[in-house]
C-alpha cells in the first residue's frame, strides 16, 4: 500500500473523496477536462514540486473554494504499478493516473480506499 | 545526446531513453542550450517549433499529462534558482543557467493550466557586451605595449643579435 498525496482546494478534495477522481472535471471558467489525476508519493521525492505548492496555487486561483488542502489516499501497490511507465518511474515520486494507466482501476476501488483531507501550511 | 541532433530529435531521443521526466527535462534543456524552442500542446498532440525548422510533432510525447509533467518539472527547476521564485506551477517566467556555458542563460516562459500548455525557451548571452568591451580593452593594451616596444630603442639594443 502506498500513501499518495494530491494538492488541491478544500471543495475539490471533498468532491473527490465522495465521487472519486473525475477526468471530466473542468475548472470554473475553463474549458478543458482534467483528463488524469496527478498524485505523488507521500515521502517524495518531489521533482515536480510539493503537493503544498499545488494546493496553494489552486487556492490562490480559486479563493472561493475554501482554502488549500492535501488529499491523502492509501492505494494498493498493484494499482500504483499501473500508473508507472517510462516517463513516470516510481523512483521519481510522481504517480500519474491516466486513462489506460490505472485511472479506471483507481476509480473502481475508490470507495474501498482510506482517504484523508489534511490541512496544509505554506511550504 | 547527439550534439548534431535538433531539439526535435533530442526530445524524441530523450523520451526513448526511458529515464523519466527528470532526465527528459535535463536533456530538453541541454538541447535548447544551442537553439531556442517553443513547445505547445495542441488538440492532436505536442508540437515543437525551433529556429529555421517547420513545426514538428513530438510523436513520443503521447499524453497531455506527460507534457504537463514536463512543464511542472520546469517550474520546479525555476523555483530552485535562488534569484527566481516568481513562477507558480501554473506558469511564469524565469532564467535558468546553462551548465556547460557560464556566460549563457535560458530564458523560460511557460503556462501549465488545464486549458493551455506551452513552453518557450530562448538562449540569452547575458554578458556579451561586457565581454566584448573587456576583450577590446585587452587588445588596446597589447597594441600599446607592442607599439612602445617597437619605438623603444633599448628594446632593440637588448635583443641578442644571434651572432
Amino acid at each position: 500500500m502506498k500513501t499518495l498525496l494530491h494538492g488541491t482546494t478544500s471543495e475539490r478534495a471533498k468532491r473527490i473523496v465522495l465521487l472519486g477522481p473525475d477526468p471530466n472535471f473542468v475548472e470554473p471558467g475553463g474549458f478543458a477536462n482534467a483528463e488524469g489525476f496527478s498524485t505523488c508519493l507521500e515521502n517524495g521525492p518531489f521533482p515536480l514540486g510539493r503537493p503544498e505548492e499545488y494546493a496553494f496555487g489552486k487556492s490562490n486561483e480559486f479563493p472561493e473554494e475554501s482554502g488549500p488542502v492535501i488529499l491523502a489516499i492509501d492505494v494498493p501497490d498493484e494499482i500504483v504499478a499501473l500508473a508507472v511507465n517510462e516517463i513516470f518511474p516510481l523512483s521519481q515520486g510522481v504517480v500519474q493516473f491516466d486513462e489506460g494507466a490505472g485511472l479506471g482501476e483507481l476509480q473502481a476501488c475508490w470507495s474501498t480506499l482510506h482517504k484523508e483531507i489534511r490541512s496544509v501550511k505554506r511550504p | 545526446m547527439n550534439l548534431t541532433s535538433t531539439p526535435t530529435d533530442a526530445i524524441q531521443d530523450a523520451l526513448r531513453s526511458n529515464t523519466g521526466v527528470v532526465e527528459f527535462v535535463d536533456n530538453l534543456l541541454c538541447a535548447c542550450a544551442r537553439d531556442g524552442v517553443h513547445l505547445r500542446w495542441e488538440t492532436d498532440g505536442c508540437h515543437v517549433w525551433h529556429r529555421g525548422n517547420p513545426k514538428a510533432k513530438i510523436e513520443t510525447l503521447q499524453t497531455k499529462s506527460q507534457f504537463r509533467a514536463v512543464l511542472a518539472r520546469i517550474a520546479a527547476l525555476c523555483n530552485e534558482q535562488k534569484k527566481s521564485n516568481s513562477v507558480s506551477p501554473y506558469g511564469g517566467q524565469a532564467m535558468l543557467p546553462v551548465a556547460a556555458d557560464q556566460e549563457a542563460s535560458l530564458s523560460i516562459a511557460f503556462v501549465n493550466t488545464p486549458d493551455t500548455q506551452f513552453l518557450e525557451i530562448h538562449l540569452v548571452r547575458q554578458n556579451f557586451r561586457k565581454r566584448l568591451r573587456d576583450k577590446m580593452e585587452e587588445l588596446d593594451r597589447v597594441l600599446d605595449q607592442t607599439e612602445e616596444s617597437i619605438n623603444d630603442p633599448a628594446t632593440h639594443l637588448a635583443k641578442p643579435n644571434g651572432i
